[in-house]
């Protein structure tokens, strides 16, 4: 809930502040310098809602993820920067307050500084855990001078035996000042628990697929122990192997979003299971998948096929690479290889999946073997526009 | 098991694929040691000087990488050969750069494995399909992006060294590449040699960022 609105909400600066880094922030949003800004909160201030627009602004905006350790060097100077920002904005504060008429005497004005400052530093010592350095002093401060405000309005009000009005907008303050207060610990406790839960989905996901693998793994074992099949055995054992690497290096990639590398690998795992072979599959290069890589791929997918079936070696080499100019594809066996001339037109596999194919899409064929010398099937098509990456 | 047999020391955190290759070998080589990780494994190479050291691409506290440039401190004429199940090309890259003579999965059969073992001993370069397709991969993009005029030697695959290694790619032998391309089985020896040098000596920047994109992915 909170992502999807948050996202497009400035972040806070980390690196340029002179309390929140709101200014900051928003300056580099929408590509103004910073000090402009701060001039703008500053008019604000002594013009209009200047403090709670920037307390606002400050809850809004989410902290810039980029923070690094790089920050915490130069903390220091930013903390003094912050701290006179702070007894400056005060002062302002309390001159802006005679400037309108409401004069505290200084018998009020002092004793809340000092009394705010105080729990300032109280509360600072007891919370260190809520990033208290980082960011609460600001609101803090801003809170004291509205809880000031509110009294001194409320006691300005009651010395000039002031309406209810006066007395009603000073306790509007303090409460409003409370709630600065208060407010980022609530908001710093709900972010905590937004983030234990985003964690606790996050290793239920981790548990999610090591569940799955070790399920997957132990059943596989089972099996093996009850087979006798020394083939069926290696065929399972190959299966389980490809299924721990494809969660292992992440190739879990939807259909949608293949590509020839993801497409060839995915043909050639097939043939691996389907006929108890190992297909040794390269491919160096990517493209994006059209009509013609397609084509190529599942003649690939027949090559190896072929290869599985009638080499008689239990090792079938795959090579695809793209080029330049097209993408080329061999599928060779050390096997039995084959006379050309005495393929029978019913070798409808090589004649029509595999050069049929090929020719119908505008790519070439080629198939080289002989008898004992074992099996090449040399298959290229022209490469699609928008290539992935050679 | 004649004296000429080469002294083996296996380096890999499983127990059980340490004891598979003792019994696939062992009959042809003379296994010194095992390891099962980088500690052991230094201190178990300096103690034999082993002929080939058959290295795990990934140990239980770090890469085989770490390995090869402990012992290489010392400087002796053990030769390497990575073993991995890892399909990472970034991994088996960054230990053949750091000195193996050549990558094989942990899917090779036994005498495949003897043979690359010989093979490395015999200083040859030892390249499964499967490393040269990283390697071409590796290069893949510098040829393009950089104009041959101004690129390093080392930072470049020449045509036949490209044609090797598709060949390898393809699933070829040595002797079978040397009679596709009509050379003697020693020249193709020489250019996968030459292919591991250049891919161990290039500081190219293309390798680093093709690794570096990698990972990301």
């Amino acid at each position: 809930m909170t992502s999807d609105w948050r996202a497009r909400i400035p972040p806070r600066s980390n690196t340029d502040r002179v309390v929140g880094g709101v200014s900051a922030g928003i300056a580099q949003a929408i590509n103004l310098d910073p000090i402009l800004v701060r001039l703008a909160f500053i008019v604000l201030t002594f013009g209009g809602p200047g403090i709670p627009a920037y307390a606002v602004a400050w809850l809004v905006m989410p902290e810039d993820p980029r923070s690094g350790a790089a920050d915490d060097d130069a903390r220091s100077p930013i903390e003094l920067r912050r701290g006179v920002g702070l007894v400056l904005i005060v002062l302002g504060a309390v001159l802006g307050l005679r400037e309108i008429g409401l004069t505290p005497p200084d018998a009020i004005v002092w004793p809340i500084l000092l009394v705010g400052a105080g729990v300032g530093i109280v509360l600072w010592q007891v919370q260190p855990s809520l990033e208290f350095s980082r960011w609460a002093s600001a609101r803090i401060a801003a809170g004291i001078i509205v809880v000031g405000l509110g009294l001194a309005a409320f006691v300005a009000g009651n010395i000039s035996l002031g309406a209810v009005r006066d007395s009603l907008f000073g306790t509007v303050l303090v409460v409003g000042g409370l709630a600065l207060l208060v407010g980022p610990w609530m908001v710093v406790l709900m972010r905590d628990r937004a983030d234990e839960r985003r964690r606790r989905q996050q290793s239920d996901a981790r548990a999610d697929v090591a569940a799955h693998l070790h399920d997957s793994v132990l059943q596989t074992f089972a099996l093996m122990q009850r087979t006798d099949d020394p083939r069926e055995m290696s065929a399972l054992a190959r299966q389980q192997e490809r299924e721990l690497r494809r969660w292992l290096y992440a190739d879990v990639v939807d259909p949608g979003q293949w590509t020839l590398k993801t497409a060839v690998e995915r043909t050639t795992g097939v043939v691996e299971d389907r006929h108890d072979v190992t297909v040794e599959t390269v491919v160096v290069g990517d493209a994006s998948i059209d009509t013609a890589v397609e084509a190529l791929v599942a003649a690939t997918g027949e090559a190896a096929t072929n290869a599985a079936k009638w080499s008689g070696c239990d090792s079938v080499s795959v090579f695809v690479e793209v080029t330049d100019d097209e993408v080329q594809s061999f599928v060779r066996d050390t096997g039995v290889g084959f006379d050309r001339g005495e393929i029978a037109e019913d070798r409808l596999g090589v004649k029509e999946s595999i050069v049929g194919r090929m020719e119908r899409i505008g790519g070439r064929a080629e198939i080289i073997t002989a008898p004992g010398e074992g099996t090449e099937v040399r298959l290229a098509v022209p490469l699609p526009t928008g290539t992935v990456g050679a | 098991m004649s004296p000429a047999s080469p002294r083996v020391v296996i380096v890999d955190d499983h127990r059980m694929f340490r004891t598979g290759v003792r019994a696939e070998i062992g009959d042809h080589v003379t296994v010194v040691g095992e390891a099962e990780d980088i500690a052991e494994a230094v201190a178990v190479i300096d103690q034999w000087s082993p002929d080939v050291v058959l290295l795990d691409v990934h140990l239980p506290s770090g890469t085989g990488r770490e390995v090869i440039e402990a012992v290489q401190a010392g400087s002796t004429d053990t030769k390497f050969l990575a073993v991995s199940v890892s399909d990472a090309a970034e991994d088996v890259i960054d230990v053949v750069r750091a000195g193996a003579r050549g990558y094989v999965t942990k899917s090779i059969s036994g005498p495949e494995l003897l043979d690359a073992i010989l093979r490395v001993h015999d200083g040859d370069a030892v390249f499964s399909p499967r490393l040269a397709g990283f390697v071409l991969d590796a290069f893949s993009g510098g040829a393009t992006a950089a104009p041959a005029a101004t690129a390093d030697d080392l930072d470049q695959l020449t045509p036949r060294e490209r044609e090797v290694l598709r060949h390898l790619a393809r699933g070829y032998a040595y002797k079978e590449i040397a009679r596709q391309l009509d050379i003697s089985i020693k020249t193709v020896e020489t250019h996968a040699s030459a292919v591991l040098r250049k891919l161990q000596l290039s500081n190219r920047n293309e390798l680093s960022r093709w690794a570096a994109a990698r990972r990301i992915w």
